[in-house]
């Protein structure tokens, strides 16, 4: 019986996560604060769809960090690319004119583009991801600045200004906002990728072993790229909805996205060493982060707290996931 | 061949240097300002205010070099200024400690210093010119007391807790509002000077209570943020935002008062022109006040087209 239950924790290592996220939401229910009404304010429907809007922009990211996580990679670089493209998006619609489908192409084709020279030169020069994305970091932060000449552009809207159809951003359809779409769509897409594709086995084929995986016919080279090329296409996706949250484009933004990125991942449940982990994990993990900002947000509790709380957690939640669980060799 | 092209072509560009560093022969002064960051908006502004001060006087030549937030950096291009030998040194430096030294170099070499908005550890220096954020935490303590009539409930956005202006600005508007027992503090929260940061507290204090009178953010960038917070909610109908900085510019918190998004805020000057009225004043050899504060206005809606 706890064998099997231990081969079952093995086998879905999203299972963890997912129950830790469960077990979170329930401690949040009874901490809830309440209100005049007698209501708990942290289920109130207005509040959990701001959760998921506030971990939207991450939640698309991680879903393209837990792409090159698996491959045994790391993209530095997606807070840089965010800030990248929030900042293409504005000057796209505000100064270049570019019109909805325009200015967001751009925005995307840079994030992916971005990507792209991050998977390429990592498989074709075989340098470590860590150090061309930290380059990727510090480059894409300058050119956001030198398109912007360092300047933050506020979107306006009317005549002269950015169409009507990008405020599609901050609308909600059935109260729910539509960013959270966005992140659910990305989400399910890159799950379903994950696990029926061929190219979702290749992802999980290069990071287990590379070797093995060349070895057996797998193309590591074009793998990894295109797990790059997606996690930069992603963060311009995430840059155009902090755009559209924030009615601007700064530069600047997105700083240390890249660190919640991958905390989400690893709560999630993936390993930094690849091969091993789930996208429903990450989205666990995203979930878990998100939720213990709002209750801690609500409370009023100050941001030294809060930051102590979250490291502890990220270390619990990775403690979680590499023990073997202790009942299982007393048993036997 | 080659070499020899190339040897010509660095000892001209070194020539061309030596030229363009000496002080002009005809009378002009030289007065440099090392920046510590121009990336910030109200950085920009203060070398904005700086350059179109200087360009009314034909007899100077203002420079301006930005240590792009790099305390090393800074200490050599105050060096260079020490080298260059220019009539007046202006900076803001970025951090005291690190900047001080050299600061006190170019003073004892017999150069004029005007330390601009951030101090420095050291008297040795000839003027200093800021703002006092506790004032101006205080007209806007002040405002907050009267647009509310005396008794409300109030939302506090932080800056970075820790950084001195940020304490400063909170310190200030409670001594606004000290006289005023029903106006209520019910919730503050460190927005770290950004818009986003902004908006999800003023999200999360939506949610939290019931009745929010007035949101008090530490920038403008915040205190926007938690008026698209509370118009996205539909609740930003009688709610007053008020914010500091009103920068100028399509960007700045005094466009955002003209547009009805922000009620006040209360400048927090650049001091560029002052520093150019005061290194005048030294090249003219008049004497000139050890500290000047600069004094903030109140932006609202009858005025707010004089500051974009």
């Amino acid at each position: 019986m706890n064998k099997q239950l231990s081969v079952f924790f093995a086998e879905n290592e999203w299972v963890k996560p997912a129950l830790g996220f469960l077990g979170l939401f329930v401690l949040c229910i009874v901490f809830s604060p309440v209100s005049s009404k007698g209501t708990l304010i942290f289920l109130k429907f207005d509040n959990l769809s701001n959760v998921l809007r506030q971990v939207s922009e991450i939640g698309i990211i991680s879903v393209g960090m837990t792409l090159v996580i698996l491959t045994g990679g790391i993209d530095l670089s997606v807070g840089s690319v965010l800030g990248l493209s929030a900042t293409a998006t504005a000057f796209g619609l505000m100064d270049w004119r570019l019109g909805f489908f325009g200015a967001i192409g751009v925005a995307l084709a840079l994030g992916a583009g971005a990507g792209f020279v991050n998977g390429a030169i990592t498989s074709a020069g075989k340098i470590q991801s860590f150090i061309v994305t930290l380059a990727m970091m510090t480059g894409a932060r300058g050119f956001a600045l030198f398109l912007s000449d360092a300047n933050s552009r506020n979107i306006g809207f009317g005549e002269n200004a950015a169409p009507e159809s990008f405020k599609i951003f901050t609308e909600s359809f059935f109260g729910v906002p539509f960013p959270v779409y966005i992140f659910l769509a990305v989400a399910v897409v890159a799950a379903i990728v994950l696990r029926k594709t061929r190219f979702g086995r290749h992802i999980f084929a290069v990071g287990g072993n590379q070797t093995a995986a060349r070895l057996s016919g797998v193309n590591v080279a074009l793998t990894r790229t295109v797990a790059f090329t997606v996690a930069g296409f992603l963060s311009g996706l995430a840059g155009v909805v902090h755009a559209a949250q924030l009615y601007q484009g700064n530069p600047n933004d997105g700083v240390g996205f890249e660190l919640d990125a991958i905390a989400a991942v690893v709560v999630g449940g993936a390993s930094l060493m690849g091969g091993k982990g789930s996208m429903e994990g990450t989205i666990a993990g995203v979930l878990i982060i998100g939720v213990l900002s709002n209750i801690l947000g609500l409370h009023g509790v100050e941001k030294d707290f809060q930051l102590m709380l979250k490291g502890a957690i990220i270390v619990a939640a990775v403690l979680m996931q590499e023990r073997r669980w202790s009942f299982r060799n007393k048993g036997a | 061949m080659k070499r020899f092209i190339l040897g010509t072509l660095a000892l001209a560009g070194v020539a061309a240097l030596l030229v363009g560093c000496g002080n002009g022969g005809d009378g002009t002064r030289v007065i440099g300002f090392s920046q510590c960051n121009s990336a910030e908006p109200w950085r920009e502004a203060m070398n904005k205010e700086l350059e179109a001060a200087a360009k009314k006087y034909d007899d100077v030549d203002l420079r301006i070099v930005d240590a792009q937030q790099d305390n090393s950096k800074q200490v050599a291009d105050v060096e260079n200024f020490i080298t260059m030998e220019v009539d007046v040194l202006i900076i803001s430096p970025n951090e005291a400690k690190p900047l001080t030294a050299v600061v006190e170099r170019a003073y004892d070499a017999g150069i004029p210093v005007i330390v601009l908005d951030r101090k420095i550890a050291s008297d040795k220096f000839t003027t200093y010119i800021g703002a006092d954020n506790e004032l101006i935490g205080e007209a806007a303590g002040k405002y907050a007391a009267e647009a509310l009539g005396g008794k409300g409930k109030v939302v506090e956005i932080w800056g970075l807790k820790g950084s001195t202006p940020a304490q400063e600005r909170h310190d200030g508007f409670m001594r606004g509002i000290a006289e005023y027992p029903e106006i209520d503090i019910i919730y503050e929260q460190d927005g770290a000077w950004l818009r986003q940061r902004g908006k999800e507290i003023m999200e999360n204090a939506l949610q939290r209570f019931e009745e929010i009178d007035l949101a008090y953010g530490h920038n403008d960038p915040m205190a926007f943020g938690a008026r698209i917070a509370a118009e996205e909610a539909n609740r930003a109908g009688d709610m007053i935002f008020v914010g500091i900085d009103g920068l100028p510019g399509a960007e700045g918190g005094a466009q955002a008062v003209a547009d009805g998004m922000l009620d006040a805020t209360f400048v927090y000057p650049t001091g560029g022109e002052k520093a150019i009225e005061i290194a005048r004043d030294i090249l003219a050899g008049k004497d000139v006040p050890k500290s000047v504060t600069l004094e903030t206005a109140r932006v609202d809606s009858t005025n707010a087209d004089q500051y974009k």
